[in-house]
């Protein structure tokens, strides 16, 4: 997968920051949408389909663990990559137990940031296609028509992102 | 012819018989040899001459050495002698016999060998009878001299008396004690010589009781009382006994008389005392007895009956095993014997059961002896010392108690006298000081004082009657280096009071020390860590902004955006402001990295002392899992190279997580076991609790695994157990099933080269 179709969610506070890192991304090719409170980032997450969101944990309001978690509710498959200047293992526990892709320290190293989200990204078409493929093969054993197979797993591409 | 012959006084019945003898033989000598010694008796031979033709014949050559003439030719030369009277033929031969008989001149008899065999036979008998009547009356003769040797030595006065009470006989005893002769008393009655003994008979004739002895041979026996010269009453037993013939018939009587004045003195007095006796043992506080050789109380006094708490009648005639518990009554035995044996008075102290109570009696047992020093029975003396035993043994198990307590303390306690010298030296003294107690006691104490003066001080300090309490100071162990302790010094006094020396009581307080200084240490750590961790956070996020724009402009003049001049200074000045905010937040890491640990550090660590370390802390956490922690620790386990505290960590988290799943269980037990196993040192830690499944197994050491509700973490995971013990070159294993518990195994390379740095 190639940077231009990763889509990348960038969630901070800190607006200085995020929005020299979109454009560092974006030159990079990524799709880049930075938002700076997790309330919106809930937002844009049902708007749109994101491979990887990038979380800070500390937000005035609701913080990165329950970003995380309330991410994960939406969209399972969403890997989510914690950006910290805090180094406190306790966040790092909590973002773990988030089922956080990858815990990284600010300022990040901006090429070690750029493999984490491809990683991250080739993570969560790994594991929606093997979610599409269970579940297209429990479509196609259902014993629909073909019709509605046909329809049944056309959704669910578009449910998983798989062109 | 020979004198003999001649001088032979003739007898009545004859006139001695002219003999001559045919037949030199032995028999012949037999005869001559008896006529010679005069042994025939009655028989009068006169051997007047021998006939034999040999001459050598034994009766022959006798006959001729005694002086009888001899004839070895014809025997018929003997018819020539005169008035011979007999032959006696004692050759054996008929033929001989007959020719005497043909021969010999009608006044010449013939006695033949047959007649003189006879005769022999007859002199024989005769003689066995005289010699046994000789030997009769000799014997005879002795019993009577023994008989009265006998009599004469009886010390009892005899006196012996016929059927009409007439004095017959008195013994040596009798006329001595009564100073008479023998004449004094034979032929004399009896009641006159009694009148002259004892004055008047008191007895009517008639009544006599002595009659009785003569008229029918009864035995009589009685005391008689009388005065001596001086008024002193005199006790005698008379004791009059029949003399008999052999058919029964009595002759007259034996009086024997025997002086019993001392024994009935003798006897008086022991009644006195045995009285005096009786009222003393009635009257004695003490338990007061007296057993038999069965060992049966034949006597026991009031106090007795009243400390045994049973009636007299229920102890006498019983033993001990009776009256007793087996085992009291045991050693009671053992106190008699012991009595009966040693025949002086002897000790015993016995502890025994009275009802419901426990008593201890002190009992001192001794033989009674009779006269001849035997003893004959058991006396003893019972106090109740209960009270005072009891006391003994409160004593006993205080002092003893205050004994172990000072043996056991860890604490140094030593006392003084009150110069200052020490008196006594306990165990904790020995172990924390150095010095053995047989080294210290007798020395100042002030040797053990940094400072000697302090002692001193302390001394004048405590004797005004001050005390020294929890003083911080440091004491000099044997090996010259310094024991921080607390000192409380305060005066030892006597029973009455007084202060007889010191007693000091010295805390080690190293480790305490030792520990505050950890505790300050990694507090102070701590809140250096805290404000580390706000600062590099604070840092951090304008140096990512920083870090960012400067990424950013970065790539734009990269992309050959600006002119020429600015670009060349953009692409000098940007990198820069990138590496020192890299320089920066390296800084901000290590600062996060310092604050979640205090330095690595590398000691040498007792495995089975960190443990036991840590047990208390988790106590609490133990109580509430309702978990029983079991060590099996191996002796003599090699240390390891980990600094303490990470092992510590190690082991917290892991005895913690086997508490939390115990607890799954509602209790249950958690196992630490300590091995030495090829060079490595393996620490497992076992639970019963509900086990871990497979999955969550495996991943058991990845960050984030957790299999504990929300908000029950530590917050020191599993990884960081293995990061931990990963550095040190060790593995961490788990062995579990759902269902069968779950044991971790902690393998840590044993100390070889204590000072070899970890992975560093």
């Amino acid at each position: 997968m190639s940077s231009r179709e990763i889509r990348v969610l960038l969630i901070d506070d800190e607006e200085e920051l995020i929005e020299y890192l979109s454009k560092r991304l974006l030159k990079e090719g990524f799709t880049v949408r930075a938002v700076t409170s997790g309330k919106v980032a809930l937002e844009a997450v049902d708007e749109e389909d994101f491979d990887v969101a990038v979380v800070d944990l500390k937000m005035p309001g609701m913080d990165g663990i329950e970003v995380q978690e309330r991410i994960k509710q939406r969209r399972p498959f969403l890997q989510t990559v914690v950006l910290t200047g805090h180094g406190s293992f306790q966040a790092a526990l909590d973002s773990g137990k988030q089922d956080a892709f990858r815990f990284l320290n600010k300022p990040v190293d901006h090429e070690e940031l750029v493999n984490t989200l491809r990683e991250a990204a080739a993570e969560k078409s790994r594991e929606s296609l093997a979610r599409f493929r269970e579940e297209t093969i429990e479509i196609t054993s259902s014993g629909g028509t073909p019709r509605d197979i046909v329809q049944r797993v056309e959704a669910l591409r578009k449910k998983y992102g798989i062109g | 012819m020979p004198d003999r012959l001649i001088t032979q006084p003739p007898s009545p019945r004859g006139r001695s018989i002219n003999t001559a003898i045919v037949g030199g033989g032995t028999g012949c000598e037999s005869v001559l040899k008896m006529v010679k010694d005069d042994t025939l008796g009655r028989f009068r031979l006169r051997v007047q001459g021998v006939a034999d033709v040999d001459p050598q014949a034994p009766g022959l050559r006798y006959a001729r050495e005694i002086g009888i003439p001899t004839v070895t030719t014809d025997y018929r030369d003997l018819y020539e002698i005169p008035d011979l009277h007999l032959i006696i033929e004692l050759t054996g031969k008929y033929e001989v016999r007959d020719e005497i008989e043909r021969t010999r001149p009608r006044h010449i008899r013939l006695i033949d060998h047959f007649g003189a065999r006879l005769l022999w036979e007859l002199h024989q008998a005769e003689e066995a009878g005289i010699s046994q009547r000789t030997e009769m009356r000799e014997r005879v003769e002795a019993e009577r001299v023994r008989i009265v040797q006998i009599f004469n030595s009886i010390p009892d006065e005899i006196l012996v008396l016929n059927s009409d009470m007439v004095a017959t006989d008195a013994n040596r005893a009798f006329l001595t004690n009564n100073d008479m002769i023998i004449d004094d008393v034979r032929g004399r009655h009896c009641y006159e010589i009694d009148q002259r003994i004892r004055g008047e008979c008191q007895v009517a004739v008639g009544n006599c009781p002595f009659f009785a002895v003569i008229k029918e041979g009864q035995h009589i026996s009685l005391v008689r009382k009388h005065f001596d010269a001086d008024g002193r009453a005199l006790y005698a037993v008379i004791v009059g006994a029949p003399l008999q013939d052999a058919d029964g018939n009595v002759l007259g009587m034996i009086e024997m008389t025997r002086d019993i004045t001392k024994r009935i003195l003798l006897e008086e007095d022991l009644r006195v005392t045995e009285v005096q006796l009786k009222q003393f043992m009635v009257q004695a506080p003490l338990a007061t007895y007296v057993k038999n050789h069965a060992g049966q109380y034949i006597d026991v006094n009031p106090a007795t009956c009243e400390m045994f708490q049973k009636k007299a009648s229920d102890i006498l005639g019983k033993t001990d095993y009776e009256i007793f518990d087996r085992e009291a009554a045991e050693k009671m035995r053992g106190g008699d014997r012991e009595a009966w044996q040693e025949r002086f008075a002897v000790n015993e102290d016995v502890e025994l059961r009275l009802g419901a109570r426990r008593v201890f009696l002190s009992t001192v047992k001794f033989p009674i002896v009779d006269h001849d020093g035997k003893p004959k029975a058991l006396c003893g003396l019972s106090t109740d010392i209960t009270a005072q035993k009891e006391a003994e043994i409160e004593l006993n198990k205080t002092r003893e108690y205050l004994q172990k307590i000072l043996n056991n303390s860890p604490v140094i306690i030593v006392t003084t006298d009150l110069e200052g010298n020490i008196v006594s030296f306990n165990r904790g003294a020995e172990e924390s000081l150095g010095y053995t107690a047989d080294e210290a006691i007798g020395k100042p104490a002030a040797l053990f004082y940094r400072d000697p003066t302090k002692r001193d001080e302390f001394l004048r300090l405590v004797k005004s009657g001050k005390a020294v309490k929890d003083y911080s100071y440091e004491l000099l162990r044997k090996d010259g280096t310094l024991l921080p302790v607390s000192i409380t010094l305060s005066q030892l006094k006597d029973a009455e009071g007084n202060m007889i020396g010191t007693v000091g009581m010295s805390k080690d307080i190293s480790q305490r020390k030792a520990l505050l200084g950890q505790m300050l240490q990694s507090e102070r750590m701590a809140a250096v860590g805290r404000v580390a961790s706000g600062v590099a956070h604070e840092i951090n996020n304008p140096l990512a902004v920083i870090g960012e724009i400067a990424g950013f402009l970065g790539s734009l003049v990269e992309e050959g955006i600006g002119e020429s001049e600015l670009r060349a200074e953009f692409s000098k000045g940007l990198p820069k402001i990138l590496n020192q905010v890299n320089r920066v937040r390296d800084i901000t890491q290590r600062l996060l990295t310092f604050a979640r640990k205090t330095e690595a550090r590398v000691d040498v660590a007792d495995v089975n002392g960190s443990l036991d370390e840590i047990l208390p802390f988790l106590q609490k956490e133990a109580r509430l899992a309702q978990a029983t922690i079991h060590r099996d620790y191996q002796e003599d386990l090699p240390r390891v190279s980990v600094e303490e505290m990470q092992l510590q960590e190690v082991f917290i988290n892991l005895i913690t997580n086997a508490l939390h799943a115990v607890a799954k269980n509602n209790g249950g037990n958690v196992w630490l076991i300590t091995r030495s196993e090829g060079g490595k040192v393996v620490v497992t830690i076992k639970d019963d609790g509900p086990g871990i499944d497979d999955a969550v197994r495996d991943r058991l050491f990845e960050p984030f695994v957790s299999t504990k509700a929300v908000g029950q973490g530590t917050g020191l995971g599993l990884s960081i157990c293995y990061g931990i013990v990963k550095r040190y070159d060790g593995e961490i294993r788990v062995y579990s099933e759902p269902g069968q518990g779950t044991s971790f195994k902690v393998i840590l390379p044993a100390c070889i080269q204590p000072n070899k740095p970890p992975d560093a």
